[in-house]
């Protein structure tokens, strides 16, 4: 694989690869080092089981131990880099649920309704702690 | 050791490594399925135990899946992705726990109806296996062609069978000639990492690049959870309400009756279906979300083992992508001549190492999910990065096309990554297109142009 990339990317840049965001150099890094050690477990394998296994078993044994390779590197490679996601951990979410029905184009007032003609969820919602969410305070509870 | 309990091993480690991998969001399911099933396959575990390992890591997975999809509103796997409306707005106010829970106890129930069900099926399909067998070849550029016009390509998908076989045909022929003997694996997993392969490939491309740079790195939100439940084991029965609790045993076993239809599909139709004729939102979205999770359970198991059973050929949609291995894992599982699960298993050893594999999957993963699902989430967004497990992948394709073909196993599977993945990324040939493509390509070929 050529890396013509190296160029682009001045200071912090980020490529998306199946859904999340990775660093170019890190992503280079991490696949040359599992390579390296998947292969490098299944040659080692290659070598040292003839000695030692069955004949008919060498193969499976050996690539065992290649996947053994590719483990070590997973846990190599978490060390070595920092993953780049941000986490946004709400402190709290009091958000009215009213408005949020507002905006979601959903009438609350019908799902009052739904609710309290519905003993089974009304009680499945008591039980969660949730009931007074839907009824009591207009969906505002404390801010 | 005996069967029973390499079985129950298998099963064990099936259930934990796919309750962490399930909590990776994105993670695709025909890649991740395909060489870990190989895996234990090659290393010469029993069919009973490969088959155990394999329900217990669909299970586990999909039990999981529902996590990223719940808490953070990014699908956990494709099959996921139907469930996200419901999910978003459950987070939306505030109850994503809640979410999660009607989800995975959907889950769990579904697969539970599904294997039974799905088996007595199969064992009456099975009476028209012989003429499935027979006939594989057209059969497979059949289920091409229909797949690809449901495909996202739809016409492309079409007009690129023949062309594509060509190809598959041709590298081929190359490998074999160099090897005296045909490749298998290598091509399978070149077709499986495509995707991933094409997004590593625009990354080294300077004028392509700009398509998948970003500025900033990925935000992910996660909501606080609002209330803990007490009780380590909690009883599915009881998370859902009894209209809930039937309207996920009757879509299961509706889907379970359903093998060539696309799982994703399927999902999203009976979800529709159920949550159409519910009135108020709160109940809508959770009854949904656990019927169509409880889909995306049943629709795993059933398109896995009615093929299985009744043809020993891949002829579903799961089949020809994460169930793939169990078919045709050479050396050891053949479809050509007919040498797999098919010929090895009675339909009594399905029902009894499927449930081994299902009830060690739900001990392990469905506590997991109850208990721990956003401890486990932080961890996982916080610490493992995403550039290590790309590495990974790349690096166990690596070594099963090595172990296959040597190097010219690595080079044919990434010359058929690189052309199912940019088909499948700049047309929409989908993935399970280009499978059936090449399980059909030697008939195309010889029947179109001689070979």
């Amino acid at each position: 694989m050529t890396k013509g990339s190296m160029k682009a990317e001045e200071t912090e840049k980020f490529v998306e690869v199946i859904g999340d965001t990775v660093s170019g150099k890190h992503l280079i890094s991490t696949i040359m080092i599992s390579i390296a050690l998947s292969l490098a477990g299944f040659f080692i394998g290659k070598n040292i089981f003839p000695h030692i296994a069955p004949e008919e078993m060498v193969q499976s044994y050996s690539l065992l131990l290649g996947i053994a390779g590719s483990l070590l590197a997973l846990l190599l490679n978490t060390f070595l880099f920092k993953p780049k996601r941000t986490l946004n951990e709400v402190p709290s979410t009091s958000d009215e649920i009213g408005e949020v029905y507002k905006k979601l184009q959903f009438d609350i007032e019908e799902e009052r309704e739904s609710i309290l003609e519905d003993p089974v969820i009304r009680k499945e919602m008591k039980e969660q702690g949730i009931y007074d969410m839907f009824i009591k305070n207009e969906g505002d509870k404390r801010k | 050791m005996s069967v029973f309990v390499i079985a129950i091993l298998l099963a064990v480690l099936a259930g934990i490594i796919f309750t962490l991998i399930g909590l990776i969001s994105g993670s695709d399911e025909t890649a991740i399925l395909v060489p870990s099933t190989l895996i234990v396959v090659l290393l010469g575990a029993p069919p009973e135990a490969v088959f155990a390992f394999f329900m217990s890591a669909i299970l586990a997975k999909h039990l999981t899946h529902a996590i990223p999809t719940a808490l953070m509103g990014v699908p956990g796997d494709t099959l996921a992705a139907p469930m996200l409306e419901h999910a978003n707005f459950m987070r939306r106010i505030g109850l994503p726990h809640i979410a999660l829970r009607k989800m995975i106890s959907g889950g769990i129930i579904g697969a539970f109806i599904a294997l039974p069900v799905a088996l007595l099926f199969a064992v009456f399909l099975s009476q028209f296996g012989t003429f499935f067998q027979e006939n594989a070849g057209i059969i497979f550029t059949c289920a091409a062609i229909l797949i690809g016009y449901f495909s996202k390509g739809r016409w492309v998908s079409i007009l690129l069978i023949v062309p594509l076989a060509l190809v598959i045909q041709g590298l081929n022929l190359v490998s074999s000639t160099i090897l005296g003997s045909g490749l298998s694996i290598s091509f399978f997993l070149g077709i499986a990492i495509g995707p991933l392969l094409t997004d590593l490939l625009i990354a080294t491309s300077r004028s392509a690049r700009p398509l998948i740079e970003r500025t900033k790195p990925n935000e992910y939100k996660l909501a606080p959870e609002q209330k803990s439940w007490s009780g380590y084991f909690p009883n599915p029965f009881k998370v859902l309400t009894k209209k809930q609790a039937s309207a996920v045993g009757g879509t299961s076993f509706l889907s379970s009756l359903t093998f060539a239809l696309s799982p994703v599909g399927m999902t999203s139709l009976m979800g529709e279906l159920i949550g159409s004729r519910i009135k108020g939102q709160y109940k809508k979205s959770t009854t949904s979300l656990a019927t169509m999770n409880g889909v995306t359970e049943s629709t795993y198991v059933a398109e896995t083992i009615i093929p299985l059973v009744a043809f020993g050929i891949p002829l579903s949609p799961v089949a020809i992508g994460p169930a793939q291995a169990l078919f045709n894992a050479p050396p050891v599982f053949t479809t050509e001549p007919l040498h797999n699960l098919h010929t090895m298993m009675e339909p009594l050893d399905f029902l009894i190492y499927g449930l081994i594999g299902l009830v060690i999957a739900s001990v392990i993963a469905y506590p997991f999910s109850m208990n721990y699902a956003r401890k486990a989430t932080v961890f996982v967004l916080k610490r493992i990065n995403q550039e290590a497990i790309i590495g990974m992948f790349i690096g166990i394709v690596c070594l099963l096309a090595f172990y296959e073909g040597g190097l010219v196993g690595i080079t044919v599977t990434f010359a058929m990554a690189m052309v199912g993945g940019m088909l499948n990324r700049f047309l929409g040939v989908g993935v399970g297109v280009q499978f059936m493509i090449f399980y059909g390509s030697s008939w195309i070929i010889s029947t179109l142009i001689g070979l």
